[in-house]
């Protein structure tokens, strides 16, 4: 990395902390956990009032959807939270930055900037990790939150090694999300098309290929395995071997795009 | 010097530069003329590598395309930085004297958000920003467009200083009252070319004309026979022009046509040319 890069990560770090990113994505993830922890508390107990108020009324079939929708056992709610996560938390970080970059670029702000000798390049390093890390980190430090608030008032049945694994997992989904957006956003004319093929991919994608094969190899199988709260770590290699690559070809197909 | 050579550059369906060419001296201000749209962003934007010219050459000394330094006409900063942070993220370090060097030179106040920066202010940080590099050359894109009367004199006392520093200086503008006071030397870009180029200095030590007025309307057409440039300002005030190259039989023709009129003439004055007379007669 070199000092542009490093220069950039400076200047982005202000950026987050100075326009109100990082309590955006902080009181995002804080959003989704109360509100999935709330809805899992209050309406488990929602079939024994009503079979309380009403003596006779069939309480199975309701009982069974509360227990699918909002399960009382940490595995599946947090399962559940990674699911939101991965579902809006991701939307609205896509749709605050992918039009970031080509923003600055059009508006002339890396002119006088790349007069003293940085390149785009360095632009592009600085708002990928910065803002990979700020909501990957945001991720892992909710996910871990939410599992031990979880711990304390649902039924215990995944140990803390498990949710580590998977809440690192989720924070570097959320990163490699970051950056395919960004890269996207520099390749393609108009950035939308890069925020509405991420939005796409992350929503659509790990449930249509969860019923093939081959869907255990994709990068998007890193989203499924959060969603399950999976412990196969074994199915993690090829998808995080195979994201790291697409990502690397990228950056250099940007970075040569950009050089022309 | 800064060399320009036989710059073409078209975009689909117009031809914008279709050659031209100049050169400034070391040390001295060029003002670069021109209507909107007459290619003087995109000249100054293949001058600073910007954008690749379709062909031709910029020189700087004896390199080809050596970047120097380039003020867009509306400089976008970062807006939640502060003009310290700013010219550190220039500099690539925390380097405090360098810092306060320049804003001292462009009387910019430490530690300001650029965010609550005025337009003159804003164009003062661009300034400092474009002097981080130490440039010898340096590109203004109609610096002075967007300012005020107060904002527009800073501007060109800062100019002038960096002109006495020994800078070479390249400006854009439509404003021409800014160039008459600053500029050495004025290129008029028009139809893609350099179609005119003035010593700015040498034009106002010399008054090539003379401004008539008269007490009733005068014979234009008599005149013409002994004066061949004549232009009606209204209907009683005529300027004419005196061949430089053959000024004194010039002045006695120009005796005779004024005693063959009728009309009484009630003042005689020089007529100064300025930049903005040559604007209108080469680029409207």
């Amino acid at each position: 990395m070199n000092q542009g890069m490093i220069c950039c990560i400076r200047k982005d770090i202000k950026e987050c902390l100075r326009t109100g990113k990082v309590v955006l994505f902080a009181g995002m993830v804080l959003g989704i956990g109360v509100m999935i922890m709330g809805f899992t508390l209050i309406f488990s107990d929602i079939p024994e009032e009503l079979w309380a108020q009403l003596p006779g009324f069939n309480i199975e079939s309701l009982e069974e959807l509360v227990s699918t929708m909002y399960p009382k056992m940490v595995r599946e709610s947090v399962g559940i939270f990674s699911y939101y996560i991965g579902f809006f938390f991701s939307m609205v970080v896509i749709l605050v930055i992918h039009g970031m970059l080509p923003k600055e670029e059009k508006s002339g702000k890396w002119i006088l900037p790349m007069e003293q000798g940085y390149s785009r390049i360095d632009f592009l390093m600085g708002k990928c990790v910065v803002y990979g890390s700020l909501a990957g980190g945001m991720v892992l430090i909710g996910y871990l939150l939410y599992y031990m608030i979880a711990c304390g008032c649902m039924e215990q049945n995944m140990t803390f090694g498990n949710a580590l694994v998977c809440g690192i997992v989720h924070g570097l989904n959320l990163f490699f999300i970051v950056a395919y957006t960004f890269l996207f956003s520099l390749l393609w004319k108009n950035p939308v098309v890069s925020a509405v093929s991420m939005i796409a991919t992350i929503i659509l994608v790990p449930d249509m290929t969860a019923y093939f094969s081959i869907g255990k190899i994709l990068p998007t199988h890193l989203l499924r395995f959060v969603y399950d709260s999976s412990s196969a770590y074994g199915e993690l290699v090829v998808p995080m071997l195979l994201n790291i690559t697409f990502l690397v070809l990228l950056w250099f197909l940007v970075a040569w795009k950009k050089e022309q | 010097m800064v060399q320009v050579e036989n710059i073409h550059k078209a975009f689909p369906g117009k031809e914008v530069l279709k050659g031209v060419s100049f050169q400034v001296e070391e040390g001295s201000i060029y003002g670069l003329i021109g209507k909107n749209g007459a290619g003087k962003t995109t000249l100054m934007k293949i001058m600073t590598d910007l954008l690749n010219a379709d062909s031709g050459h910029v020189y700087y000394g004896e390199k080809v395309g050596d970047r120097d330094g380039y003020l867009p006409d509306l400089p976008s900063f970062y807006e939640y930085l502060t003009t310290d942070e700013y010219l550190d993220f220039l500099l690539f370090e925390k380097n405090p004297i360098r810092r306060q060097k320049l804003l001292d030179f462009v009387g910019l106040t430490p530690n300001l958000r650029i965010k609550t920066l005025s337009r003159g202010m804003r164009q003062r940080l661009g300034l400092a920003a474009v002097l981080v590099g130490d440039p010898q050359v340096i590109l203004l894109d109609e610096p002075t467009s967007a300012l005020d009367p107060s904002g527009r004199n800073d501007v060109k006392d800062l100019l002038m200083k960096l002109k006495n520093e020994g800078k070479t200086i390249i400006l854009s503008t439509h404003i021409l009252a800014d160039m008459d006071s600053i500029c050495d030397k004025a290129g008029f870009l028009h139809n893609g070319v350099i179609a005119k180029e003035v010593d700015v200095k040498q034009m106002q030590e010399t008054a090539t004309g003379l401004i008539l007025h008269f007490a009733t309307e005068p014979d234009l057409l008599a005149l013409s026979k002994y004066v061949p440039q004549i232009y009606k300002k209204d209907d009683l005030t005529i300027k004419v022009v005196i061949d430089e190259s053959q000024k004194p039989e010039s002045q006695q023709k120009l005796f005779q046509g004024l005693a063959a009129q009728t009309a009484e003439i009630t003042s005689i004055r020089s007529a100064t040319p300025s930049l903005d007379q040559i604007f209108r007669e080469v680029c409207v």
